[in-house]
């Protein structure tokens, strides 16, 4: 029981209270770069969800089980990118072939963020943290879904602002990042959720 | 080195490496065993397309134009620019019959019908408003004596997606015939339908376009035509004809003796 309200709290915390990207700032590119649409944010957080949760499994047990023992702890950066890229490559070779319409969806949202640092982040987070295997995999899920909600958060703001009278100086670029600052603020309000 | 380095030196290398060669091994055997099969003529007929993603067929890319040919939503002579050439790969490729007639098959070219633009023309009033022809235009037929001069702002440059025409503001834009593709955007841009399309192997064009009397153009214009038939009594080929207003060459019959260019007392034939 009391494991699973840790696995309840880990999510949580993933989701809301250390947001990858309004608290940790990892990720910013796609974050900025993916939402002025809700579709393609909707893919693109999808393909986060998918490669975190993978990234964080296997990155567990490259370390535990190969760095660990051999005692190259330092090697874990380029080992982790090397297995993540590999498995995500890997997956989508089989996604192609098993399912095109999972494929259409993820589309190129699944390469883009092979080696993304959000992805790499999660992987030596959860090694940080000393989370156990099912943990750090819940971990991954959790900030997956944390990175897709300011995703969409974000995409929906865009698209209200799209149709909104804006100053010309601060049209593009200025405005999303002062959305995102804010942004940012309010998820503030999280911190001290989880002790 | 002492032998503890070594052996860390070691297994990391061949700890990447093994993590590195199950990766790649991985990787090409999931290549091969979940491999999808395509449409081989896909990768064909987009080799044999010209690759400039232009979009003057309607598709976004020339990838989406190869996949429409090989799926047949689309016919073998969708590329524009390609022209006979192409068509005859993709026919080949996908074995089926020729569809357009050979004649059809030409290679064109594009030409600006006037030598002389504002530089060369007297004008009947001073244009001061945005500078494209189409607004020039758009202004009691432009700013020049000649209603079917250039105008000179270079609307048909702006409308050429593969930079085949070099202009200079307030000339005649020069068309560079090796990199034309025939995609007859610039027909579509010149507010004067001036550019109409030539075939490849005519060299030699009077350039203009007026419907003036020549006594009128001769008064105004430095290099229109007068109609004064020296060029069409000069060639020795009879290639040049002159039913309507302007003289005609027929490619036909030109062996590009030069003996029109010479004796044109305005210069209005001219060797591209």
């Amino acid at each position: 029981m009391e494991e699973i309200q840790k696995l309840g709290l880990i999510i949580i915390s993933a989701v809301l209270v250390n947001n990858f990207i309004l608290t940790r700032f990892l990720g910013i590119c796609p974050f900025v770069g993916i939402s002025s649409q809700i579709d393609s944010s909707l893919g693109m957080g999808s393909a986060v969800i998918f490669v975190m949760t993978l990234a964080s499994a296997v990155a567990w047990l490259v370390q535990t089980f190969m760095l660990v023992p051999l005692g190259l702890g330092f090697l874990q950066t380029i080992a982790f990118i090397l297995v993540i890229a590999g498995l995500v490559q890997f997956t989508e070779t089989v996604i192609n072939k098993i399912s095109p319409t999972l494929k259409s969806a993820l589309g190129i949202y699944l390469p883009l963020i092979t080696t993304n640092c959000a992805v790499l982040g999660v992987a030596i987070l959860n090694i940080n943290s000393n989370y156990s295997f099912i943990q750090a995999t819940i971990n991954g899920f959790g900030s997956g879904v944390g990175f897709t909600l300011a995703l969409l958060l974000m995409a929906g703001i865009r698209e209200r602002l799209d149709l909104s009278p804006i100053p010309k100086f601060l049209q593009g670029a200025p405005i999303t990042l002062i959305t995102a600052g804010l942004m940012s603020i309010a998820f503030l309000g999280f911190v001290g959720m989880i002790k | 080195m002492d032998p503890e380095s070594l052996k860390i030196l070691l297994a990391s290398v061949i700890t990447l490496g093994g993590i590195g060669f199950i990766c790649g091994f991985g990787l090409a055997y999931a290549a091969n065993k979940f491999r999808v099969e395509k449409d081989p003529r896909i990768a064909e007929i987009l080799q044999a397309l010209p690759g400039a993603n232009c979009g003057a067929c309607g598709y976004p890319s020339c990838a989406a134009a190869a996949e429409a040919i090989a799926k047949g939503v689309a016919g073998a002579n969708l590329c524009k620019i390609g022209g006979a050439e192409t068509t005859q790969k993709i026919v080949q490729i996908l074995g089926v019959t020729t569809g357009p007639p050979a004649d059809k098959a030409e290679k064109m070219l594009a030409v600006v019908q006037c030598g002389a633009g504002p530089e060369a023309c007297d004008q009947k009033s001073i244009y001061v408003g945005e500078p494209t022809c189409a607004a020039a235009s758009l202004a009691g037929g432009g700013f020049l004596m000649c209603d079917a001069g250039c105008l000179g702002f270079g609307d048909c440059v702006k409308a050429c997606q593969f930079g085949a025409i070099h202009h200079e503001s307030g000339r005649v834009p020069i068309i560079l015939r090796e990199k034309c593709t025939a995609c007859e955007k610039c027909v579509a841009a010149c507010p004067k339908n001036l550019i109409k399309m030539y075939p490849a192997r005519q060299e030699i064009f009077v350039l203009c376009n007026t419907a003036d009397k020549g006594a009128e153009v001769k008064k105004y214009c430095r290099t229109g035509c007068i109609a004064c038939r020296i060029c069409v009594n000069k060639c020795p080929e009879q290639a040049i004809s002159m039913d309507g207003r302007i003289p005609e060459i027929d490619p036909e019959k030109c062996r590009r003796q030069k003996v029109c260019i010479a004796a044109c007392p305005q210069k209005t034939i001219q060797q591209l």
